[in-house]
């Protein structure tokens, strides 16, 4: 357990340390998303042009966004496990930076692939360059409240904004965990079609939610919101392990070829 | 394409680099990913292009010669299959390094993957021969008109098929490490230790 010094720092680098961060890691992929979209749209293009001039930067580029987006998610989600109201307060407003990085991000990237449909009639890139955009646009958590046109992350901050706020009645608290894991559970089935690797993960979500209630005495407000933060991480992580197949596949297809 | 010799040099000199490295066990997961896993996969890709093209340009060969095949380009194909001999060597080596100084399943696992696309066999016949060497094989058999092009072009499609899985297991062998390893804080490392730990006791299970 961390001591109230340690979650002092966390807190501090969450509110200054990281925030510069997420702005930094963005700015190069978004400045790779304007290069590219400044590209002519000349429709018939090598595959290994199209291979080395946009999809592996992208995918280049994008890992870092990534590995910012997963840290500052499990950095929250472990300030869920240990802190107080107000350090939850701070991760609130960390994750709130976070969904306004990611809307503006959204916006060019989702541009940046009707761009790429411009350039090339190739279905891998253009599903390569989709699976990118659904990234950016995950609505797993759209059935909790009805609000399609939400960003997951822009939920997860009003539900746990609206957690700390309001008195919630602790049934009313495992009827949202359930629904949680319910979506999580559908949400796998959705993104991932191999049944092995589905059962792996519902277990290891089924775990979890073991492991909370074993707990729900000490900490029990927060369990629900860590759990939505579990499914969110399962869900970017298929998300992204989607993008590296679909990259892998454009890879051989685009470069191990000598045709247009 | 960068030239053959250029790109197998880089890769093999990174290999050098992984194999001689002291203190192995003593580096964190962040360090094992940024100084062995993500160079490694890095300049693995450009490699295994160039092995997807020996294949695929042997395949159109074939099919382009209606049937026929030549002397030269049998040499051709040898020549490629000798230069990546080395790479295939060190592979081993630095997946046989890995696996021993670093106890930990997800890279072993990550190394075995790598080292499986360049040594994976297909035609139990052919015994311990790689994909290269049988190709090479097939080629002088066909020029003496014992396999037919048809027979030979089965058996690259077989390859390819089986090196298109083993790459795409590799990335995403790569994309499980990088979540993994790079963007976990420490202090959720220890929590899922916990889960781990609660998974593993049986009495635990209440249903």
């Amino acid at each position: 357990m961390q001591s109230e010094g340690d979650l002092e720092l966390i807190s501090e680098r969450i509110m200054f340390g990281t925030m510069e961060v997420i702005s930094f890691l963005n700015d190069p992929f978004m400045i790779l998303v304007d290069r590219i979209m400044s590209l002519k749209p000349i429709k018939v293009r090598r595959k290994q042009w199209v291979f080395k001039e946009i999809v592996e930067p992208l995918f280049m580029g994008f890992q870092i966004v990534l590995d910012n987006y997963l840290f500052v998610l499990r950095e929250t989600q472990q300030l869920l496990y240990e802190c107080n109201q107000s350090d939850l307060q701070k991760s609130i407003i960390t994750l709130r930076y976070m969904r306004e990085a990611i809307l503006i991000s959204r916006k060019r990237v989702r541009t940046l692939c009707s761009r790429v449909s411009e350039m090339t009639n190739d279905p891998m890139v253009i599903k390569f360059s989709n699976n990118l955009e659904k990234f950016f646009y995950r609505t797993v958590f759209k059935e909790v409240f009805e609000e399609i046109s939400l960003s997951s992350k822009m939920q997860l901050a009003e539900v746990i904004d609206f957690a700390t706020h309001q008195n919630i009645e602790e049934t009313a608290l495992k009827a949202l965990c359930d629904k949680a894991l319910s979506i999580g559970d559908k949400a796998l089935f959705i993104i991932n079609k191999d049944q092995s690797e589905i059962s792996i993960h519902r277990n290891e979500m089924l775990d979890l939610r073991m492991s909370y209630f074993q707990n729900k005495k000490r900490r029990i407000r927060n369990n629900p919101l860590e759990l939505l933060i579990d499914v969110l991480l399962i869900d970017l992580e298929y998300s992204w392990e989607r993008i590296a197949k679909s990259y892998a596949l454009t890879r051989i297809h685009c470069l191990s070829s000598s045709g247009k | 394409m960068e030239p053959i010799s250029l790109l197998f040099d880089t890769f093999i000199k990174l290999m050098d680099r992984i194999i001689s490295q002291k203190n192995l066990k003593e580096k964190n997961k962040q360090q094992l990913f940024k100084e062995i896993i993500e160079p490694l996969f890095i300049e693995l890709q450009p490699v295994v292009d160039n092995y997807f093209l020996l294949f695929r340009r042997a395949k159109q060969s074939i099919r382009e010669s209606k049937g026929r095949v030549s002397r030269k380009s049998i040499r051709e194909v040898r020549e490629a299959r000798e230069a990546m001999l080395v790479v295939r060597i060190k592979v081993r080596e630095t997946a046989n390094r890995i696996s021993n100084e670093i106890a930990d399943e997800e890279i072993a696992n990550f190394a075995s993957k790598v080292e499986k696309f360049f040594y994976h066999k297909i035609n139990r016949l052919r015994g311990s021969l790689s994909d290269g060497e049988i190709l090479v094989g097939y080629l002088e058999e066909m020029l003496e008109e014992e396999i037919t092009s048809y027979e030979l072009v089965s058996f690259i499609d077989e390859i390819l098929e089986k090196m298109e899985k083993s790459w795409i297991s590799i990335v995403q062998s790569y994309a499980r490490l990088r979540i993994y390893y790079l963007s976990t804080p420490d202090s959720v490392k220890k929590k899922k230790k916990k889960v781990i730990k609660a998974k593993q006791d049986p009495s635990l299970r209440s249903g």
